[in-house]
């Protein structure tokens, strides 16, 4: 990717409107590029100032932030040195995928929140670039300036996290729980579908698609103790629930046994 | 003097004021135990809604018409503690909402997650409906008869004694409820479930990754479902009354008692026994009925378990 190129999708990448991988190979370039960071970081103030975007921070902590910018580091640096044709055949792919399995952003959030969780026990890892800007949602989310101790074999220390943080984490683990339970829900409605006939398969594909997109129409809240708070926690997870209750009726054979 | 309970409950038409306020320093923090009764306006209070993210809540209900409310507050020092927030929101034409929060916009200093909690204790006149929401925490309501919605995440949920419609939904939390006189919709993801002594109209129940154990339960519909759990249920049919139990990889194991006749159609991945006449079955097999008794007003009962066994025994 070029200077021109981040020229042109700049203001798309900061509104959120970039795919996955062309956000990856910008965000490689900024890595790799003072110039264009800069300007990059002009855009963001002025738009950050503008969506309200710190509104809602959440603060995961050091050993999380250290070691997903480093991965996120190498592999956004990978995606800016591929060709136009690579960066192009990866977003068709990433449209398919998502079409196929229509997982929301949240389910990048889940991943965030189980590698959290698997971090807890483990040393911190080192920071291998300067971190650099973000997409809309992480501006705010600056790594802490000190790492956690390394634990002892036998003590682990318990990391003091602000409970705000903690209720974030939680919510986050919970969408990610809902998000697991679905998949493998999914693909056992899946097996079961594969013997039913088609106007079936096309009345269950439908209504699957109805319950997706109610879940992802109502966003992640992970502010729980928002006052003004509009219960988007709760309208998120009953959307939940509904799906998770008609596939495991599809799982339990009642709706091939209803069509018939 | 402490007065962390933010009251508006002067639209009550009552006195809401805080009885007592007492702080204590211990081993671990301080604690801060606040008591507010809140007397009813012109209308009863018909209906409550609790949402505390911060610990646990339990509602126990009495004969009175008010509301008292037991705050306890836990953190590491008395800054913390002065963050600690319960509201109280009365709405004329609609329930009293209690909440917990952190105020938070003087400074921003850390408060542990787990060294900061608010316990609340409520007891509720015994007809008001309840609406509550817990995270981690414990949700417990007693003695209350108009039922209500219960939800909470990785929280435990525990109800006795209740009558009304209930709804309860956890993520991963277990769910108990005993001696329950209304109908049941209860469903968690990866947790257990257990039931004693139900006697709804309605017992609906699904779990994906948990167990189910019902035990002296007699509705007139009942229905429990796992994805990955076993199903252990002891109940009392009533005529003309239907059964569906069912889990995909887990065991069904029921046992009933009958006033009246009984349709029986059940299916199994592995081994189907019935009132001890066993027979093999595999998840492709047909539905293996059974008729006991009269037909007419018979009970319908359906068991299935496609990677399971099933069993089904009537008791004398």
């Amino acid at each position: 990717m070029t200077c021109r190129d981040v020229e042109a999708r700049l203001s798309a990448y900061l509104d959120g409107e970039l795919d996955a991988t062309a956000s990856s190979a910008l965000r490689g370039h900024l890595r790799t590029c003072a110039a264009c960071n800069a300007v990059a970081e002009d855009h963001a103030k002025i738009a950050g100032a503008l969506a309200g975007l710190h509104e809602q921070p959440i603060e995961p902590p050091a050993a999380l932030w250290d070691g997903v910018l480093a991965r996120l580091g190498e592999a956004e640096k990978a995606d800016a040195q591929r060709s136009r044709w690579s960066l192009a055949a990866r977003s068709l792919w990433q449209r398919l995928r998502w079409q196929l399995l229509p997982v929301t952003a949240v389910a990048a959030a889940a991943v965030v929140a189980v590698v959290w969780w698997s971090q807890h026990d483990r040393a911190p890892s080192t920071v291998a670039d300067a971190p650099i800007l973000r997409a809309p949602i992480a501006p705010e989310l600056a790594p802490p300036e000190a790492l956690p101790p390394e634990p002892t074999p036998d003590v682990v220390p318990e990391p003091k996290v602000d409970v705000e943080t903690s209720l974030a984490a939680e919510a986050l683990r919970i969408d990610a729980l809902y998000t697991e339970v679905v998949a493998e829900l999914t693909a056992e409605a899946l097996v079961e579908r594969a013997t039913w006939p088609a106007s079936q398969q096309r009345a269950f594909d439908a209504q699957i698609t109805r319950l997706r997109a109610a879940v992802s129409a109502r966003p992640l809240v992970t502010a729980p103790l928002d006052p003004d708070g509009d219960g988007g926690t709760e309208a998120r997870e009953r959307a939940w629930q509904k799906l998770a209750a008609y596939l495991q009726r599809a799982v339990l054979g009642e709706l091939i046994a209803e069509a018939r | 003097m402490k007065v962390a309970l933010v009251l508006a409950g002067l639209l009550l038409g009552g006195v809401a004021h805080a009885d007592d306020v007492d702080v204590e320093a211990d081993d671990v923090g301080v604690e801060e135990h606040d008591i507010v009764e809140v007397k009813p306006g012109k209308k009863p209070i018909e209906a409550l809604a609790v949402d505390n993210q911060l610990g646990d809540v339990t509602i126990i209900g009495h004969d009175g018409k008010g509301l008292i409310i037991y705050a306890y507050k836990h953190g590491p020092d008395d800054a913390a503690l002065d963050q600690l927030r319960v509201s109280l929101i009365p709405d004329p034409d609609g329930p009293v909402k209690i909440t917990t929060s952190l105020d938070r916009a003087a400074e921003k200093t850390t408060l542990p997650a787990g060294e900061v909690r608010i316990d609340l204790v409520i007891r509720a006149p015994r007809d008001a409906r309840i609406d509550a929401r817990v995270g981690r925490g414990k949700l417990s309501v007693r003695d209350m008869d108009a039922g209500g919605e219960l939800d909470t995440g990785a929280g435990t949920i525990s109800v006795e004694n209740v009558s009304g419609s209930v709804y309860a939904r956890s993520v991963d939390g277990n769910q108990r409820f005993e001696d329950m006189f209304g109908d049941l919709d209860v469903g968690t993801l990866t947790a257990d479930l257990a039931f004693d002594t139900v006697r709804g109209d309605e017992l609906i129940a699904s779990v994906h990754d948990g167990e189910i154990d019902a035990r002296r339960v007699k509705s007139k519909r009942i229905e429990l479902r796992a994805t990955k759990g076993k199903i252990h249920l002891e109940s009392e049919l009533v005529l003309n009354g239907s059964l569906v139990i069912e889990s995909r990889h887990g065991d069904v194991d029921v046992s009933v008692k009958s006033p009246g006749g009984i349709k029986l159609k059940a299916r199994a991945g592995a081994t189907l026994n019935l009132m001890g006449a066993e027979t093999t079955s595999n998840a492709d097999a047909e539905w293996v009925k059974a008729r006991y008794g009269k037909a007419k007003r018979a009970a319908a009962v359906e068991l299935r378990s496609r990677y399971g066994d099933v069993r089904f025994a009537i008791i004398e």
